[in-house]
Order: structure tokens, then C-alpha cells, then sequence
């Protein structure tokens, strides 16, 4: 949600308005507002992949695209039984994506420019989204046949095409992220990690170090 | 050969001052090949790093000037100590300072306690002493990364191994990685796993290399097991337990690996709450992962090292004086006149010897004799 945000952390001409930024302290809140809704697991760590699979893990997720693939990854092949809903709060979210990049000193700089050329030609974007659930960047692929109406049998069928087209297309704003924004945003996740995993701070004592934090970064 | 002595000629002479200057040279230069390498790969470095925490450098960008220490200590003056204060004035730097501290001693005393009892069982009569010495040496074999990562599962908070078994029995899970002194005691266990064994094999070493007659007069003298252990074998051994004790300081106050492979989610190294984050993790945090355009990291990062390092130094002579002073048996102290006293008896009878041969001893003794009596009469 904090990238629904066009000035999240650092403003446009390079300073930090995390701590006195109004719309983060909002979005703050609204996480840290409700604790039995949540498993507390830290995502990505070992408890989080185990507890795809255990009874007593935990029923829904936020999912971009790629997770599809932790996600029958960590639960198993044979599982029927997730499915995939179209909404988010906010409307839609985007991470930002991958970049790829032919550095000026390289050797081969023709032949490195019309690979990367190839790679995120729309043909190959459709063919990636098909298989490997990775959602298209490119206009051309989103809108062709293939992406469109591509449904998923491990998800009971859903059609993910048009799911993942609804949500990307309710997304309109360009976040800047300058210097020290993931600095920030390591800090703030350890800060809502601390309200929610380990449990060891309410939501306003882990607000105060994370703006102390922040004030150290500098 | 003449009786007469020949000067020797021109030639000669410069050759065998050639000769003497390379039969005293030549140790030096045998040696010179590591040395070099050393000042090259080692030296250099480490002097260079004291550079660059006197600078602003940044791991992309470079070198930029004098360091400044910036908002947090909120002056903007270039001083080559800046960097310094800014490490100092950081929050996460005293908690990784408490929490190597707190792993060191949690890793190195219980490790060296159990490598002394291996080593003493390692010693005795065993079927097959091979394999047991060999054994003990097999968790020094797994690589460090491995084992944290195997570990960290074992202590993972909600479905690991450890955390299952104790809600199965009923009592309450405990938190590893949320927990400080918990991650330190799950971070040491693996430590332990790895060089306990290392240890053991070194103090058995040691031991077997104590004459036996020694022990064959302990038993003489009525000593039992633990006796002996604690006032023949363990003064022997003092020699040994400084090397171990001082490598177990400079190893446990840089430890990197285990919390680095301990950590895993999306925090920050050390934990939400830097609950294991160790200096060497912090360094290379700030110099190495995140590097952001603009800011200083790498001249940061080089006064955590130069700190780290005094206060290893500091703590390794610490370390060595400490166990001088307790390893030393039970053999006393004895005070600076009683020594002098005995020296100055030692060299009167060296006097004495010297002069009158064999009869000084008993003119020593009837000497010391009619002193007593002096002094038993004075009293009456």
C-alpha cells in the first residue's frame, strides 16, 4: 500500500518526510489496528513456508502474480483447495518489477541490447505469464488473446487473465523512491514486525523507534 | 698448518664476512616471503581502512572529502574522528556491542568447559580411540553456512523442531529469534556444535604430552581423579588454555556467519529489535548491503572494524591475564621479599661453594643452626 503513496518517504527534491508524513501514519494504523486477524509469521522465514502446508497456518494472503508459484511450491502440487480473489485495498499495488540493464563497459553491448530487447518482447511476456504465472509489463501482452483468458487449474479454475488485469489496471500512480527509501522501509518493516511476530512492542512504542531510527539513518 | 699466523689476503676476508653476514641473514630472509605477503594482502589493508574511516567514502561513489558526522550528532564540520562519533552515537551499534558480548560468553565458556571434559575422556583407555577422536572432530567439517541454516530451522519459533516437543509436553514455546538472550543461546549452541570438538582435540594433545611420571606421582601422593585433574593436568595445560581462550575471544567477538544464516524473513539482519545482530554483521550491513548513493556508509563501516578490533585486542589481554593468573595451580603466592630471600640464600651458598668446595653445605647448616639458636634465646 505504501507504494498507492506518489511521495512515501522522501519527497521529490531528496528529503525524508517519512516521520511527518501524514498518509504513512495512516497506513501504519490501519495495519497495526487488529492483531487476531493475523498469524503473525515474518514472511519469507521458515516458519512462513511451513505453515502453507499446516493446519493451523493461515487462510489468506496478498498475492502478486509470482507468489502463485511459492505458494504451489510450499503447499504442494496436489492441493485443491486455494483461491484467488479480485481485490486489494487501494484499488491495485505494484512493487516495482525487474530491471535489466547493458552496462556502458560491456563487451558485447549489439548483442546485450537485442537480447534484453528479446527477452521482454510482448511474444515472450505472454509466453512467461502462461507458464510461469508472471504477470506482462508490456500493454501488447496484456491485452492479447493468451494473457486475457488464461485460467488456472490450481486455483480451482479462476481467471487469473482477467483477475490480475483488473488489479493492474486500477493502478495509476508512480511512487519515487529516492536514496534512502528501502534504508526506511527495512526500518519500517522491522517496526511492524515487531507489533506483529515477536510481539514485543504495542503499535505506538514500535512507531517512536522506528521514527528514532529513521532520524539516525543520516 | 705454520705456527707462524697468516694475514689473510683481500679475497679471503671479504668472503668470510660474505659468509658470517649470510649465516646471519639467512633466517631473516627465509622468512621475508610471508612477511611481504602479509604487508601486502594484510598490513596494507588494515592501515588503509584507517584511512578511510578518517573519510567520507562511500562503496560506490568513493572518496569525498573529510568525514562529517552529520545530523546525528548535529554538526556539519569535518574532523577525521567524525566517523567515530557517528558510530557511537548510533543505537544499533551498542546493541550489537551487547550482543557479541553476550554470545562470546555464552559460546566460549560452556564450549571450552565441555572440550576439557572430551579431551579428558578422549584421554583415558578407550576400544577404538580413533574413531572417538575422529568423531569428535566430524561437526568442525560442516560448513558454518550449512549449519545455520540447518539450526536456524531447529530453532525456528513456531514449527521448529525444539519449540513442537515443548508444546507437546506442555509447556510454552520459547521464542528464539524474538527473544534476545534466547537467539544468543540458540546462536552459541551452534557455535559450540562446531568448535567444541576442535577444542577437545587440541587440550588432548596437550594432556598426552604431560610426562606420566608426574601423574605416576600425583597417584603416589594420594591424589584422586579430580584432584589431579584440577592441580596437575590443568596447570600444565596453562600454555594450551590461553591459545584456546584467546582464539575463542578474537573467534566469538567476530562471529558472522551463524547470526547472518540465523536470520531469515524480511527484517533486518539481527532481528526486528537487532535481538542477535553482532558487530561484524553490522559492519558489513552498513558497508556492503546497503549501500545507498549519498551516504558515507563504507567510512561508518571502517570505524566499526577499527573498533571491533581495539576492543578484541582489549579483550584478548584481559583474557590472558586472567588466565595466568588462574591456572596457576596451587602452588601460591609467593611474595616479592620471600623471593629475594631466597635468591639471596641461593647466591650465598653459590659463594660458599665456590670458595670452600664441599664442605660449605654443613658449614651452611651449622651457620643456620647457631642462628636459630640466637634467635630462640633472644625470645627468652
Amino acid at each position: 500500500m505504501i507504494n498507492q503513496l506518489e511521495e512515501s518517504y522522501v519527497s521529490k527534491d531528496g528529503k525524508i518526510i517519512a516521520t511527518d508524513n501524514k498518509d504513512v501514519k495512516d497506513l501504519y494504523d490501519q495495519l497495526t489496528a487488529t492483531k487476531d486477524m493475523s498469524a503473525h509469521l515474518q514472511q519469507w522465514s521458515d516458519d512462513w513456508n511451513a505453515a502453507f502446508k499446516a493446519d493451523d497456518g493461515f487462510a489468506t494472503i496478498q498475492c502478486p502474480p509470482w507468489l502463485i508459484n511459492n505458494i504451489k511450491g510450499n503447499t504442494g502440487e496436489d492441493f485443491k483447495g486455494w483461491q484467488i480473489a479480485d481485490v486489494f485495498p487501494g484499488g491495485g499495488g505494484n512493487w516495482g518489477g525487474s530491471y535489466l540493464v547493458v552496462p556502458e563497459s560491456s563487451q558485447n553491448k549489439e548483442l546485450a541490447t537485442e537480447l534484453v530487447a528479446w527477452l521482454t518482447a510482448p511474444e515472450q511476456q505472454t509466453a512467461v505469464f502462461t507458464t510461469a504465472s508472471n504477470y506482462p509489463s508490456s500493454k501488447k501482452s496484456q491485452e492479447s488473446k493468451e494473457v486475457s483468458s488464461k485460467t488456472d487449474p490450481y486455483l480451482n479454475d479462476a481467471k487469473v487473465g482477467e483477475i490480475f488485469a483488473n488489479r493492474a489496471n486500477a493502478y495509476d500512480v508512480v511512487p519515487y523512491k529516492g536514496n534512502q527509501y528501502f534504508d526506511i522501509q527495512t526500518k519500517m518493516t522491522d517496526a511492524l514486525n515487531r507489533v506483529d511476530v515477536t510481539q514485543e512492542q504495542d503499535a505506538d512504542a514500535a512507531y517512536k523507534q522506528w521514527t528514532e531510527d529513521v532520524k539516525a539513518l543520516s | 698448518m705454520s705456527a707462524i699466523p697468516v694475514e689473510p689476503d683481500r679475497a679471503s676476508k671479504w668472503r668470510t664476512r660474505l659468509g658470517q653476514f649470510e649465516w646471519k641473514a639467512s633466517p631473516y630472509l627465509y622468512v621475508a616471503p610471508f612477511f611481504i605477503l602479509f604487508a601486502i594482502v594484510g598490513l596494507f589493508p588494515l592501515l588503509y581502512t584507517m584511512y578511510i574511516a578518517t573519510r567520507q567514502y562511500n562503496t560506490l561513489t568513493g572518496d569525498s572529502g573529510v568525514a562529517i558526522c552529520g545530523a546525528t550528532c548535529g554538526s556539519d564540520t569535518p574532523s577525521i574522528w567524525a566517523n567515530f562519533q557517528w558510530v557511537l552515537h548510533q543505537q544499533s551499534f551498542w546493541y550489537a556491542l551487547r550482543n557479541s558480548f553476550s554470545i562470546f560468553i555464552l559460546s566460549s565458556v560452556p564450549q571450552i568447559i565441555l572440550a576439557l571434559f572430551l579431551a579428558w575422556m578422549l584421554n583415558a583407555n578407550l576400544k577404538a580411540k580413533t574413531f572417538w577422536r575422529m568423531g569428535v572432530l566430524l561437526p568442525y567439517v560442516v560448513a558454518p553456512s550449512a549449519a545455520g541454516i540447518i539450526f536456524s530451522q531447529i530453532f525456528s519459533d513456531k514449527m521448529g523442531v525444539i519449540n513442537t516437543l515443548l508444546t507437546n509436553i506442555g509447556l510454552n514455546p520459547i521464542a528464539w529469534h524474538g527473544s534476545a538472550f534466547w537467539s544468543h543461546v540458540a546462536i552459541a549452541t551452534i557455535v559450540n556444535f562446531r568448535w567444541a570438538g576442535y577444542n577437545a582435540l587440541i587440550f588432548l594433545a596437550a594432556m598426552q604430552a604431560i610426562p606420566n611420571d608426574v601423574l605416576e606421582a600425583a597417584v603416589v601422593d594420594g591424589a584422586g581423579k579430580w584432584r589431579t585433574f584440577r592441580s596437575v593436568i590443568l596447570p600444565m595445560l596453562k600454555p594450551t588454555l590461553i591459545f584456546v581462550i584467546i582464539t575463542s575471544t578474537i573467534g566469538g567477538l567476530q562471529i558472522f556467519d551463524e547470526p547472518q544464516m540465523f536470520h531469515n524473513g524480511t527484517s533486518g539482519y539481527g532481528g526486528p529489535n537487532h535481538q542477535y545482530l553482532t558487530l561484524s554483521v553490522y559492519l558489513w550491513d552498513m558497508g556492503f548491503n546497503k549501500v545507498t548513493i549519498g551516504q558515507p556508509n563504507m567510512g561508518r563501516a571502517a570505524a566499526v572494524a577499527w573498533l571491533l578490533f581495539l576492543i578484541i585486542v582489549a579483550i584478548a589481554v584481559l583474557n590472558y591475564f586472567l588466565t595466568k593468573l588462574m591456572a596457576s595451580g596451587s602452588s601460591g603466592k609467593i611474595s616479592k621479599e620471600q623471593a629475594a630471600k631466597f635468591a639471596a640464600k641461593a647466591d650465598r651458598e653459590y659463594e660458599l661453594a665456590r670458595r670452600s668446595g664441599v664442605t660449605a653445605r654443613e658449614r651452611m647448616e651449622s651457620m643456620e643452626a647457631m642462628e636459630t639458636m640466637e634467635a630462640m634465646e633472644g625470645e627468652m
